[in-house]
């Protein structure tokens, strides 16, 4: 059968899962083109930047993870109501890149450094980070993000929040993090929220579903 | 009467100067409020997100410099005219963060690793990112004359067959590498000649000269102070 929109992406989770997520939730019905390392080289070429994601949405090539997230968003009405809304959603989203920085920085760290990073990130950048994500939650009026409904706002910081709770997370392995998993405990609109998006059926079926990531923890 | 809009940031360019280009040439009475780092850390604790830059814009508070460019690029027409025009441009800005991520490392290397580190940058990261660029404005297609009067062939700008903010932000790039301020590249030696790597880039090289251009953007460039500190 012919498909409109195929997602093109590294098997992991990584800068793809914002995407997935949104198109889930957004029953996009797309084609989730799951490449390994062996794929790439021959692929890499053909991407504009030599970079995936891709998504090819109606014969239309987009790349840019992030400005893939904004585009779907868009086509699938999870951008609130107003211009004001889609600004404060699209913070959301780059405070979710915020944490991914910060994450991938963990996760290739040298050993011997990396407890010290871990240490930092758990008792320095995060706890930052939640306090701005409870704080745009109260603005918000507790509940959601941006404009009291779902919007891309919440899948992403959701989707960081996964990676934080996850037990095989790349960043936290061999090291003693074992905090992570009670941090959000202190900012309980985030902790509502996020459980919140746990339990919407799209993502519910999908996670319950997804394939494990070839790189395990990311 | 305009909008009341306030834009805070360090008396810098870094990630600041390009919403200050937007607000230019959109005509934008703003308030230009510079702050040193001191101030800012009096400041931090009562904003949201506790980051610069910074923008109200008629109340609504907002943070996070490359929301603030598409919001502000929406506000006065410099955001492409569908929804693909947009996305164009936006991936173009997404685009610029592979230069950006790297301009840290370059700007605070340790002085046993810096000339190595530019070297680097000007050999492989910047020519690869100039090859994208310069794909995106090939693809574009069509003709035109640049104010050399040399035929060009393929776009003109990044998006939308229009100016858009994908144009500023790929010259506030090209900016910081041709600057001789540029702190990634004070105490190195043999890369003065850096910007000439453009010339292998016409398309890409033509709009740069294109957007420095722009009437409002060559009085406010003209006029433009020295930061705090300089070369960021």
């Amino acid at each position: 059968m012919d498909r409109s929109v195929k997602l093109t992406y590294f098997g992991v989770r990584g800068k793809g899962e914002i995407i997935r997520l949104l198109l889930h939730v957004g029953k996009v019905d797309f084609v989730d083109e799951r490449i390994t390392k062996e794929d790439w080289p021959e692929l890499k070429p053909s991407m504009l930047f030599g970079q995936v994601p891709r998504l090819i949405w109606d014969g239309q090539e987009l790349y840019q993870s992030n400005s893939i997230v904004r585009f779907v968003a868009q086509k699938v009405w999870l951008v609130g109501k107003t211009e004001d809304d889609f600004t404060k959603a699209d913070m959301l989203l780059e405070h979710s890149a915020d944490f991914f920085k910060e994450l991938r920085g963990l996760r290739f760290a040298e050993a011997d450094s990396k407890q010290t990073l871990v240490d930092q990130f758990l008792q320095k950048f995060l706890p930052g980070w939640l306090e701005g994500a409870e704080k745009a939650l109260k603005l918000g009026g507790g509940e959601f993000y941006v404009g009291n409904q779902l919007t891309f706002a919440d899948i992403a910081v959701y989707t960081m929040l996964s990676f934080l709770m996850w037990e095989e997370e790349k960043g936290f392995q061999n090291v003693n993090a074992e905090d992570r998993f009670l941090i959000m405990d202190k900012y309980p609109m985030v902790k509502r929220n996020y459980l919140a998006v746990q339990s919407i059926p799209e993502v519910k079926k999908y996670e319950e579903s997804r394939p494990d990531s070839f790189m395990p923890g990311m | 009467m305009g909008p009341a809009v306030k834009f805070t940031y360090f008396d810098l360019l870094g990630k600041g100067e390009l919403i200050r280009l937007l607000l230019t040439k959109g005509g934008v009475d703003f308030e230009d409020n510079r702050i040193s780092f001191a101030e800012w850390g009096n400041m931090k604790p009562t904003t949201t997100f506790g980051q610069l830059p910074m923008m109200t814009w008629d109340g609504l508070e907002m943070a996070q410099s490359h929301a603030i460019v598409r919001y502000v690029a929406k506000k006065v027409g410099l955001a492409g005219k569908t929804d693909e025009d947009f996305f164009q441009a936006d991936m173009i800005l997404e685009h610029t963060n592979d230069i950006w991520k790297d301009m840290p490392g370059l700007r605070f290397a340790a002085p046993d690793v810096k000339q190595a580190k530019a070297e680097e940058f000007l050999k492989t990261t910047f020519p690869k990112f100039l090859d994208g660029a310069e794909k995106m404005l090939k693809m574009r297609g069509g003709e035109w004359y640049a104010g050399n009067q040399v035929k060009m062939r393929g776009g003109e700008w990044y998006a939308g067959n229009q100016l858009t903010f994908a144009d500023f932000a790929m010259y506030m790039v090209l900016f910081f590498i041709s600057w001789p301020e540029e702190k990634g590249f004070q105490d190195v030696t043999g890369c003065d000649g850096r910007f000439k790597l453009l010339d292998n880039y016409p398309l890409a090289k033509a709009n740069f000269i294109k957007i420095q251009n722009i009437p409002e953007i060559k009085k406010y460039l003209d006029t433009r102070k020295p930061g705090n500190p300089p070369g960021l």
